[in-house]
């Protein structure tokens, strides 16, 4: 178990699945899911999190340093794993926050087991096929491609150079590339969506915030419209000249916002 | 498939070698498949073909990618209990291992030398481990062999060859090489060797590089016989093809080149002597 100043990064055991998980801060528990490019480590918005929440990052199955269970073929399977890690954890009811890919799996949990949540943040989330727009291709091209996708203007990045730009070591371009097979076998086909996502989501009036970058290039802010639509009790927040990863681009409007919402529940 | 090859086999009179091919990535994109899943559905593929093959009809198969509740072929092979598979590869341990462990034949395409032996001995061995001795028909390895009147003629149209140099397919390159279909240990090994003007990673050898090592042979009928002949006797493979013509080259100018191939280059090849078993 590695142990810093601000979390822990340990591997634990959960449904037979040798899990890495991040963990830092003190309070209700508020369970964090990456998306499709991996674990991007303890960001600031971990750390800011952490003030107010005992905040858990794990890496999903299949990622990281977590080890890649056969079973786990599809996001569905994915969310079966997290009800099993949310219970075993006992963090039931948990706030759930999901970006991107991870967006997805959170809803997906939503829909899965209600009852496990106390609130549900989806950030510019996949899982929805959007009706304007479409999801832009990561699977069949360059994780450069992928990064100029990411932001609206990366200047406004704080630390952009240290945070998203670095080099990559050999080991972490291996972790980078296991990645994304995983992220082939979650997300292939449908392509980054399940078409009966809406029909699973109606109904489930956990309290719901869904931040998007309105310049998102990634997934379409008219998916973060569809998501407002199939929730019963959701809030949609959109942020200008904001690209796909609002944590990062701005975090000041983004940790006021939903700093706010998790105040409440 | 299953059926498709049967009927040849029968019209053939038993004579079909069916070649089973994994495919490359391109493939599986254009049939709206996850490339990561290459490898498995091939192999779950193969028990499946297999099985139409050898086992009567009708039966139930629910694999992890093949979910069919009735399958009744209705024509079986000639050949029992089914025709010789050939599996071709190009230097991916896991696929070298595979065709051992299955007793079919592998067909090496043409990899550099060095890298050939390599995988010749990994078969071996996992034959070994596998319990099962090969022989030479279980070894073979395709070349690129270009013959015309003059060696100068022959390296002129010879550089069609590297026509895929620029690009391996259309499209962009990243179609080739997908996360997951290859595994992550076998890219660093291609990224770690020269390449053979095929794909897309690794350093790129020359036309002229590749004709020194023989990965390339070109030439009169007496150079290619004497550079055939030094192939054959250090690789040892029990069967030997070659791929006499490549790209866009015109029909009367393949026509010589093949003649020379496929009649007075088998005659002369005959005389030498193999040990395929031989590491």
């Amino acid at each position: 178990m590695a142990v810093t100043r601000d979390y822990t990064d340990e591997l634990i055991e959960v449904a037979g699945t040798r899990t890495q998980v991040l963990k830092g801060g003190s309070g209700a528990p508020l369970l964090l899911l990456h998306g499709a490019g991996g674990n991007p480590g303890w960001m600031p918005y971990h750390q800011a999190f952490a003030q107010q929440y005992t905040v858990y990052a794990p890496s999903h199955p299949g990622y990281g340093s977590s080890s890649r269970p056969d079973w786990i073929r599809s996001m569905a399977d994915m969310a079966h794993f997290y009800r099993q890690f949310i219970a075993q954890l006992g963090l039931a009811p948990v706030h759930l926050m999901g970006f991107s890919m991870g967006g997805w799996l959170a809803a997906e949990l939503a829909a899965m087991c209600p009852p496990y949540l106390r609130s549900l943040t989806l950030v510019d989330a996949a899982g929805l096929k959007p009706e304007v727009g479409e999801i832009a291709e990561l699977l069949m091209v360059s994780p450069d491609v992928t990064k100029k996708l990411r932001f609206y203007d990366p200047a406004q990045v704080p630390d952009y150079e240290t945070l998203v730009n670095r080099q990559l070591t050999p080991k972490e371009q291996d972790v980078q590339w296991r990645n994304r097979e995983m992220t082939s076998r979650l997300c292939w086909k449908p392509y980054f969506h399940n078409p009966h996502l809406p029909a699973y989501l109606h109904g489930v009036k956990t309290p719901a915030l869904i931040v998007w970058g309105k310049q998102d290039a990634i997934i379409p802010v008219n998916c973060g419209e569809l998501y407002q639509q199939a929730l019963a009790n959701a809030t949609l927040h959109v942020i200008d000249r904001c690209g796909h990863s609002p944590a990062l681009e701005k975090p000041q409007e983004f940790l006021t916002v939903v700093g706010a919402f998790l105040a409440k529940q | 498939m299953a059926e498709e090859i049967a009927m040849l086999d029968c019209f053939s009179g038993g004579r079909i070698i069916s070649g089973f091919v994994r495919g490359t990535a391109v493939e599986s994109l254009h049939g709206g498949l996850d490339p990561s899943e290459n490898f498995e559905r091939f192999q779950e593929a193969h028990d499946l073909i297999i099985k139409c093959w050898t086992t009567p009809g009708p039966f139930r198969y629910e694999g992890k990618y093949y979910h069919y509740r009735a399958v009744n072929p209705w024509v079986l092979p000639v050949q029992k209990p089914y025709p010789d598979i050939w599996f071709p590869g190009t230097g991916s341990p896991e696929s070298v291992v595979w065709a051992a462990q299955h007793q079919h034949p592998y067909m090496n395409l043409g990899a550099l030398v060095d890298v050939t032996e390599h995988w010749k001995g990994v078969y071996i061995d996992t034959a070994t481990q596998a319990g099962f001795a090969p022989g030479p028909e279980h070894f073979g390895y395709l070349l690129r062999a270009l013959v015309a009147d003059t060696d100068e003629k022959a390296i002129e149209l010879g550089r069609l060859f590297m026509w895929t140099e620029a690009h391996r397919a259309r499209g962009p390159h990243e179609h080739n090489d997908p996360p997951g279909d290859q595994s992550r240990e076998v890219l660093k090994v291609k990224i770690s060797r020269p390449t053979i003007g095929t794909g897309t990673v690794g350093r790129k050898m020359s036309y002229d590089e590749l004709r020194a090592v023989n990965n390339i042979i070109v030439g009169s009928p007496d150079t290619v016989i004497k550079k055939l002949t030094e192939i054959i006797e250090h690789l040892n493979p029990g069967i030997c093809t070659s791929m006499a013509m490549k790209g866009r080259c015109p029909i009367r100018t393949s026509c010589g080149p093949l003649s020379y191939s496929g009649e007075k280059l088998s005659q002369r090849c005959t005389r030498s002597s193999c040990n395929p078993t031989r590491k």
